[in-house]
């Protein structure tokens, strides 16, 4: 199977026989190209399963059309998606924190962002206390809520999934997680509480590995 | 996850657990070499046309362009009859080079190479300042050498180092008249002059982890890097130049191990340069 | 023998002189002939363009560009976010252009040109140029997609061979590297110039969108002059789109073909 490959600017078809997708762009009723990469053309059926089934417009019944560059992708922060984050600074009001990945794909260079008290969790939003559910150099997985103001992105871990994935003691020792907001030393047994992630099936993949 | 993506992950997340897990689940560096491999280097002279000599080296993807420009200048009045010999490094401006901070930083690691290689070069009497006099007290030439990085994937100074010899080896001067009358110099462009080279010093740049020698760290490799070793070698093979900087503890044995590394490495280094020399005299 | 005070990096001599302002057997005459040899010798290397990207590892994308002799550097940094607020909805560019101190044939001092601490240019040629590139590209990237971020573009100038190679060679290094960043683009812009009397008439090109974004020009034409040299340019201009989509392609095929190939392995 050989894939057709553009580079941004070439005319990939006109616009009303398929939608734009990412990677392209319509302008004067035909879609280009914005990005180098091989050509991909989906039908809706497939992308959107039952969802598209029920309102079965004619729109929907376009195939997408994009261009995906296999070795390389751009992350940018954008709203919605995850991000992993390394805890930086931790005060009564809000944890401030450093990202360096979104949806697993590593950002060359770090954004700031910022986890305010009220959207570290879900339940007891009023009760909560920072420097229980975080500390600094905890690895957290957390979701982009809001562009934020000039200085950092504003982020929320107020899921169940969403959380500390990885943390260490004062020592340098790992963490075992043990409840949704404790975690344990393996070494002395101690407990120390911190807004855990629900563990997910592939991250327990990966550590069996 | 695929298993790429997720080494790229703890590779951002910790670069010492990444290189621990690489070296002890494969006992081979990420790039797949072993401890004693150095990455390929290629030589190419004569790339400028504006410089007296110049070259380019890559080392894996280490990129340095040197160029060597002489120009005429007054000697001090300390020695008169001793030319000028000015290395300088530029290291690549990053992102981050409009912040002041990391701005000052670059500077710094500049000057820090650059006078390290003017050691070297003065030490190792490669050059004879007194052949760059023209007449005494009244004019010399100032050699500058100028080392550009294009890509900076660590182990600078070999880099460095070797792109100055390979670059002076090139470099040939105009031939140069006073005017017995007027003082003032006259210079012949059609005559042109091989500079001389007594010596070549080359370098080579070790470090320890956990206890093991590896040979030509990359960027990542200087950063997990406990201790860096340069060895500068001349070319009967006594030590020019030797380096360890601070970090680990060392038992006084393992300089000879380094010693014997670094003779090594720095012989296919020489063969290298002579061919790409030698290629260039045959064209 | 050697005193390494006086001969250190610190305090070097204090002025330098070109040895060739004192050359006394290249005459005026000869100097003109020996710039006309190497003119036709560049009027047919300026068909020769050589392009490689990705060899600056730290950056996001990155490009080496040879046009004719002159060669350039292109790396770009980001999309990362800024701290200014004007840049909210849309993206920032930010262009730095350096000559390399062996650029010339006058060698210019690096220490006047990098790493100055103020934050303002001190060369205008390299300012004029950094504006320059900016007007050429920003109609061409998709400004939006980047919310409160901010591109860095930095450019090296390794070596100028002559000034109409100069913008042309910039913008394709720098076309490579977004393209190599993944960058959004409207199209694959192009520059090209021409030198019509020692003026220089440069046109930035969009080819499949058969687009100019920006043209610039002093001196003295007539319309119909004007018309046909930018027509000149034009074609020049897709001559090295053709060369900037082979690059590209042949690569991501390469790319492409290696994944196949690790995957059955």
């Amino acid at each position: 199977m050989s894939s057709y490959y553009c580079v941004p600017g070439d005319r990939l078809c006109p616009a009303d026989s398929a939608r734009p997708g990412p990677g392209t762009y319509e302008k004067q009723g035909c879609i280009f190209a914005s990005i180098a990469g091989s050509i991909k053309l989906n039908l809706s059926e497939n992308e959107l399963g039952a969802v598209s089934h029920n309102k079965n417009t004619s729109n929907n019944e376009k195939p997408i059309i994009t261009v995906v560059r296999e070795e390389h992708q751009l992350a940018v922060p954008t709203v919605g998606l995850l991000a992993y984050c390394k805890i930086t600074h931790v005060s009564p009001r809000f944890v401030r924190c450093n990202m360096f990945a979104i949806n697993n794909q590593p950002l060359k260079s770090i954004c700031h962002g910022m986890i305010k008290r009220e959207a570290i969790d879900s339940n007891n939003k009023d009760t909560v206390e920072c420097s229980q559910k975080f500390r600094p150099d905890d690895i957290v997985i957390a979701r982009i809520i809001s562009l934020g103001d000039s200085n950092s992105y504003l982020l929320s871990t107020a899921e169940p999934e969403l959380g500390v994935v990885a943390a260490r003691t004062s020592t340098g020792e790992t963490l075992v997680p043990v409840a949704c907001c404790k975690m344990r030393c393996p070494k002395t047994n101690i407990i120390e509480s911190r807004k855990v992630a629900k563990i997910q099936n592939d991250f327990i993949e990966e550590t069996e590995r | 996850m695929p298993l790429d993506t997720h080494s790229e992950l703890l590779k951002s997340i910790d670069i010492n657990e990444f290189y621990k897990l690489c070296i002890t689940s494969t006992s081979k560096r990420p790039d797949s070499r072993s401890y004693l491999d150095c990455r390929p280097l290629k030589c190419l002279p004569n790339i400028l046309q504006n410089s007296n000599g110049s070259s380019m080296i890559r080392l894996g993807n280490t990129r340095v362009i040197c160029s060597i420009k002489c120009q005429l200048a007054k000697p001090s009045l300390k020695s008169p009859s001793c030319g000028y010999i000015q290395p300088l490094v530029l290291l690549p401006r990053t992102q981050a080079y409009t912040s002041f901070g990391r701005r000052t930083q670059i500077i710094n690691n500049n000057a820090v190479l650059s006078q390290t290689l003017l050691d070297i070069i003065l030490k190792s009497n490669m050059l004879h300042l007194d052949d760059l006099c023209i007449e005494q007290g009244k004019w010399v030439w100032c050699v500058s050498c100028d080392l550009f990085c294009i890509n900076n994937d660590g182990n600078l100074l070999d880099c460095c180092l070797l792109a100055i010899v390979h670059a002076l080896k090139q470099t040939t001067l105009y031939t140069v008249k006073i005017d017995s009358d007027t003082g003032k110099p006259l210079v012949y462009t059609k005559e042109k002059l091989k500079l001389k080279l007594y010596d070549e010093p080359l370098c080579c740049t070790m470090f320890v982890y956990d206890n093991e020698l590896i040979v030509d760290p990359t960027l990542n490799e200087e950063q997990v890097a406990t201790t860096l070793i340069h060895v500068v070698l001349l070319k009967n093979d006594q030590i020019c130049l030797l380096n360890k900087t601070g970090g680990t503890i060392f038992p006084t044995e393992k300089f000879q191990q380094c010693y014997g590394l670094a003779k090594q490495y720095i012989h296919s280094q020489r063969q290298i340069l002579e061919k790409a020399n030698d290629s260039k005299t045959v064209e | 023998m050697l005193s390494n005070t006086n001969c250190g990096w610190v305090d070097g001599p204090e002025e330098l002189f070109d040895p060739l302002q004192f050359a006394v057997d290249l005459e005026m005459t000869d100097k003109s002939s020996d710039n006309g040899v190497r003119d036709v010798n560049s009027l047919k290397n300026d068909d020769r363009v050589f392009i490689s990207k990705g060899l600056i590892t730290k950056a996001n994308g990155s490009s080496y560009v040879e046009l004719g002799l002159t060669k350039i550097t292109c790396s770009i940094y980001g999309p990362h976010e800024t701290t200014t607020d004007e840049s909210y909805s849309k993206c920032l560019l930010d262009t730095s252009i350096k000559f390399s101190p062996f650029s010339r044939p006058k060698r210019i001092d690096p220490l006047r040109i990098t790493y100055e601490n103020s934050n303002e240019m001190d060369d205008t040629e390299e300012a004029e140029l950094c504006s320059m590139l900016e007007e050429c590209l920003l109609p061409c990237i998709l400004l939006h997609k980047y919310p409160k971020s901010q591109i860095d573009i930095i450019i090296d100038i390794i070596q100028e061979d002559n000034e109409a190679n100069l913008l042309s060679a910039i913008v394709l290094s720098t076309t490579v590297a977004l393209i190599d960043a993944c960058i959004e683009l409207y199209d694959t812009v192009v520059a090209k110039s021409l030198k019509i009397d020692s003026n220089l008439l440069t046109v930035c090109y969009m080819p499949n969108l058969a687009q100019v974004s920006s043209l610039f020009f002093d001196g003295e034409l007539t319309t119909n002059e004007l018309d046909k040299y930018v027509d000149e340019c034009i074609k020049q201009c897709h001559i090295l789109h053709k060369a900037i989509c082979k690059v590209i392609i042949d690569d991501l095929k390469n790319k492409d073909q290696e994944s196949k190939q690790t995957k059955i392995a």
